[in-house]
């Protein structure tokens, strides 16, 4: 598997590419530092490769009731259909053997620029964890995503390990991992006195931690 | 890293010449308007920071952070004339990343190993410029963010840069690390952010002295002052009364009680040659104290003014003369580079 740091140490030849949907024509929506860009009008994401051509991911955005309110930022995520597998070695006596593992249908990567991790945790993680049935529509824009697609293939798998690991240790085990119908997915944050609340899972996340939140806010035209 | 690449790219619609900024690998053709995506361009993005303080504030605030820091005495303040601070935004290599993978690691109470499953962040940020005494070591990227009301990235201007200071340029950026076995780190983003930094120079009795603060947490990074000598010389004085008594002492005990009297002596000799010691550095290296946060302050020699002088000005984008930017290239092999990178 390819890393991101790859994507640095290749010589590549300088060009431009052009923002405009190889669909309708429009000029995709992203703000600098951006490696996806979308259209609202045909719900899709682009993917501005170091070589070739676009990639196309469908552009997806959550339908909540109170996501209409006002100082709302809507922020990417990469989303996965999952299917896994996991075996363990026979261990008699072993005391966790009869742990009931989580159901994992659907994985969240964050594709936003995210620290802090290590305080508050992954907005990606967290989603992937809980679970959360999230209906969805179309029609909104995409703006911070700076996450590849390969990248978020990378954390994917790591997050349903995880996920695993936190209640069974997978010391041993033999697992399949199968990701599908990679897609973005835009999820509505509140935004007030500084933090920012996932209105999905109810968590909130502290402001320093979105390193372009400025400029998503700029370029969505503000608090929505 | 060198920026040696194209400055300009054609733009997929017109073919017109599009000029690459350095703050933006998103661009618009200035003919057609087209919005493009600049690829395989091998500089980060750039952003910077502004200034909290203006001139008139740094030259008030800055003997009052060399006063709480211990470097001047309150007597020595009054002395001190500040003559000049000037603001710098000085590069930074910021990158973050995600490091992820599967540790295999030895549990402590039997020999069996165990796989855990990790996720963090990986973030490094360091300044992309080598100018030594300044401090830039101690700028905390993260207490800069947090002490701010509203996040204060700005992208890169390098015009409104220069009508608040001196825009120092890139010689390094930092290379995102590559994983190893099972670990990989992903996701990652490169930026260069100018920060601002705050050179102030002030005088005591003639003699000149430096000190920088940040520019956004106000912060004392780096600071140098005379060493108050006056204590310095009525400590070695009474040090100096202490061993000539100890040792007429120890030559009047010896004669009544000889093994007192040769402890006394002995130690007399131990604390005399401490003594000629200290002596001799305070008039060998005419000695100033230095702050450095993290740090705190220590002695010191004064250092090469002269050889500070040029390795800051080198480092400088349009600062100095032609001439002088001439004279600094040949004298370097041409390794100075005065247009900001």
């Amino acid at each position: 598997m390819a890393m991101a740091g790859d994507d640095n140490a290749r010589a590549v030849r300088t060009r431009a590419v052009a923002l405009r949907c190889p669909q309708c024509g429009r000029e995709l929506s992203g703000i600098n530092g951006d490696v996806l860009f979308g259209c609202q009008e045909c719900a899709m994401a682009y993917e501005v490769p170091e070589t070739g051509r676009l990639r196309a991911f469908p552009l997806r955005a959550a339908m909540l009731d109170d996501a209409a309110a006002h100082n709302m930022v809507w922020l990417p995520f990469w989303s996965y259909t999952a299917s896994f597998s996991i075996e363990w070695p026979p261990a008699p006596g072993r005391r966790d053997s009869q742990v009931v593992l989580p159901r994992i249908d659907r994985v969240y990567v964050t594709a936003f620029n995210f620290r802090m991790r290590q305080y508050f945790g992954d907005p990606g993680l967290n989603l992937t964890r809980n679970q959360p049935d999230i209906a969805t529509g179309t029609g909104h824009g995409l703006t911070g995503a700076a996450v590849r697609e390969k990248s978020a293939e990378i954390i994917a798998e790591n997050q349903i390990l995880s996920t695993v690991d936190s209640r069974r240790d997978i010391t041993g085990a033999d697992y399949e991992i199968a990701l599908s119908d990679a897609s973005i997915l835009c999820l509505p944050f509140l935004y007030e006195k500084r933090k920012l609340i996932d209105l999905v899972v109810d968590i909130a996340y502290t402001a320093n931690a979105f390193v372009d939140l400025e400029r998503i806010l700029e370029n969505s035209g503000g608090h929505k | 890293m060198k920026n040696s690449s194209a400055r300009r790219v054609s733009c997929p619609e017109c073919a017109a010449s599009v000029p690459l900024e350095h703050g933006g690998l998103v661009v618009r053709c200035r003919y057609c308007g087209l919005k493009s995506a600049i690829v395989g361009y091998p500089s980060s993005s750039r952003y910077y920071i502004p200034s909290v303080m203006d001139e008139k504030i740094v030259k008030s605030a800055c003997m009052k952070k060399m006063l709480n820091a211990g470097l001047l005495t309150p007597k020595t303040a009054d002395r001190a004339i500040v003559d000049q601070a000037e603001l710098f935004f000085v590069p930074y290599s910021w990158i973050t990343a995600i490091k992820t993978g599967r540790l295999k690691k030895s549990r402590d109470d039997t020999e069996t190993t165990v796989t855990k499953v990790f996720s963090e962040d990986y973030e490094a940020f360091r300044p992309a410029c080598d100018i030594p005494y300044w401090g830039l070591k101690n700028v905390r990227l993260d207490e800069a963010l947090n002490s701010m009301e509203n996040y204060g990235l700005m992208p890169y201007e390098r015009l409104e840069m220069s009508r608040r200071g001196h825009v120092l340029s890139v010689q390094r950026e930092l290379d995102v690390p590559r994983g190893t076995g099972r670990v990989f780190i992903t996701s990652a983003t490169r930026k260069l952010i100018f920060y601002p930094i705050w050179l102030f120079r002030y005088r005591i009795d003639n003699s000149i002295y430096r000190g920088t603060l940040d520019g956004v947490t106000q912060k004392l990074l780096y600071g140098r002052a005379p060493q108050d000598s006056e204590n310095k010389y009525l400590k070695a004085a009474a040090l100096i009364g202490l061993v000539g008594l100890m040792l007429g002492q120890g030559l009047r005990l010896l004669f009544l009680a000889p093994a007192i009297g040769v402890v006394l002596l002995l130690t007399a000799v131990v604390i005399g040659v401490l003594v000629a010691l200290t002596g001799l550095s305070l008039i060998r290296f005419h000695n100033e104290l230095v702050y450095e946060d993290g740090t705190g302050v220590r002695e010191s020699g004064s250092i090469d003014q002269e050889f500070l002088e040029e390795r800051i000005f080198r480092s400088l984008a349009g600062v100095f003369s032609d001439d002088e930017a001439a004279r600094l290239k040949d004298s370097d092999g041409g390794k100075a580079d005065g247009n900001g990178g």
